[in-house]
């Protein structure tokens, strides 16, 4: 890479970088720890690609690349951990005492990946159905229904526990 | 507040805290380096297999982009596997040929460069079959369980034989027992240099409790709409694409349940990152095989 690329690339991951580790920590539901190895991973996938996409919406690839990658991964430790402890009990709704804060970040994290990952980036990132389904590789009827079932069920669960409407 | 507020208010709490660091352009650097280091090593070996000669070249099933020979690439239409083909219908498979004596498939992309160069999508990062989620030289792999053992190349194991798998895999080094239920059993095959404990190809056998859930299972598979009800050696089957809840979903991953045996249910999977690049049909096409090339071992 040419030095004038190799500034643009840290220009980018001082504007970027900041943000792509957050929505990673949301969309894989794990530790910081991990959220940071996996955003890692993909910008090292857009510096190898950095010449060619640079022009070209690297935000975009850098953010369905985390997205992507923040996805597999959930679904690797998932089946790791049906291997070797089988299914874990789904554990019931925290105590009523619980806020809504944590109740909502909980609901999150028992989401299917997919399922997260639409959520996230339609209320997070504020992305369009649209774009979300570019983003994912489905379709935008797919987003709708994944994030309207999302909601579902954090609503559901929420009222439940809670007795209050959302 | 409405829900979508709530939760907004509530993700950007949990991550308020949350702030790349300052050396992430290092540490993005160091593990590009590592990992040309790393590929560079993969290629000079995977060279010297080529030099040994010996190797018949195949009309590929994919031509994948060009790439280092012996990782599933095609770039010079070349395999390991012999030429004879197998003697008879009753003939069981050779080493790397499904049992109609096809070739193996090419993986759809290469281990050095995840996608061809220029291709307008690379293949998603972190998808099983993604290079660049290994871990670094010299970091502990993850620790993977070992419940059935030292398998050698993985293809025999719980009392069946796996006779054909695509081109370029190893055993994942790694087993499972009964985390499928009772008198289950399970393993993987990937690329060399993929993340530990990803695949491209599962394989889990069910037994007894675990065998009698999976006939019902199969059972109602083959009456699904969206699954394709096959025959595995003249044995009921069934293709379909299952959710992370075993239903059957267009997003599933694409998986082959068939009988064997009197007890014996085997279900075989390809990573969905594997039929993104495969596409549907030639995906559906190696399930079959693989299951067509599985005997029992016994």
């Amino acid at each position: 890479m040419t030095e004038e690329e190799e500034t643009a690339f840290e220009e980018f991951l001082a504007a970027r970088s900041t943000a792509l580790l957050r929505t990673a920590t949301l969309v894989c539901g794990a530790s910081a720890h991990d959220a940071e190895d996996l955003v890692q991973g993909a910008l090292e996938r857009v510096y190898r690609h950095w010449p060619r996409i640079r022009h070209d919406n690297p935000e975009a690839y850098a953010r369905r690349t985390v997205v992507n990658a923040a996805i597999s991964r959930s679904r690797r430790r998932k089946v790791i951990k049906e291997i070797t402890f089988a299914r874990p009990p789904d554990r019931e709704a925290p105590a009523a005492d619980l806020d809504l804060r944590d109740a909502l970040l909980t609901e999150l994290r028992r989401l299917p990946a997919r399922m997260r990952a639409v959520v996230v980036l339609r209320y997070w990132e504020d992305q369009s159905e649209a774009e979300t389904a570019a983003m994912l590789g489905c379709s935008v009827g797919t987003v709708k229904s994944q994030a309207a079932r999302g909601l579902a069920r954090m609503r559901a669960r929420i009222g439940a526990v809670k007795g209050i409407t959302v | 507040m409405n829900v979508e507020d709530a939760l907004k208010e509530a993700m950007a709490a949990q991550v308020a805290d949350v702030h790349a660091s300052p050396s992430l352009g290092q540490a993005v650097r160091r593990r590009h380096r590592r990992r040309l280091a790393r590929h560079r090593a993969a290629g000079a070996a995977a060279v010297t297999v080529v030099v040994a000669g010996a190797i018949p070249a195949y009309g590929l099933l994919n031509s994948g982009p060009a790439s280092t020979a012996g990782f599933g690439g095609s770039g010079i239409g070349t395999s390991v596997i012999p030429t004879t083909p197998p003697a008879g219908p009753d003939a069981k498979p050779m080493p790397g040929r499904s049992a109609d004596g096809e070739p193996p498939a090419t993986l759809p992309w290469d281990a050095e460069s995840g996608a061809p160069e220029g291709a307008a999508t690379p293949p998603p990062e972190g998808s099983p079959g993604d290079p660049t989620q290994a871990p670094p030289a010299g970091e502990p792999a993850v620790d993977l369980p070992q419940e059935l053992g030292d398998l050698g190349d993985g293809r025999t194991f719980a009392g069946i034989h796996v006779g054909y798998l695509p081109e370029g895999l190893v055993w994942g080094e790694w087993s499972g027992k009964d985390g499928f239920g009772k008198s289950s059993a399970t393993t993987s095959w990937m690329r060399p240099g993929d993340e530990p404990g990803s695949y491209i190809v599962q394989i889990i056998v069910f037994e007894g409790e675990a065998g009698e859930r999976m006939k019902e299972s199969l059972k109602a598979y083959r009456g699904h709409e969206d699954a394709t009800p096959v025959k595995v050696r003249g044995a009921r089957g069934v293709i379909a694409n299952l959710g992370e809840g075993s239903e059957v979903t267009a997003e599933g991953t694409p998986t082959i349940l068939w009988t064997i045996g009197e007890d014996i249910v085997v279900e075989a999977m390809m990573s969905p990152a594997t039929k993104e690049g495969l596409g549907s049909e030639a995906t559906e096409r190696e399930l079959k095989k693989i299951a067509n090339g599985v005997r029992l071992a016994r």
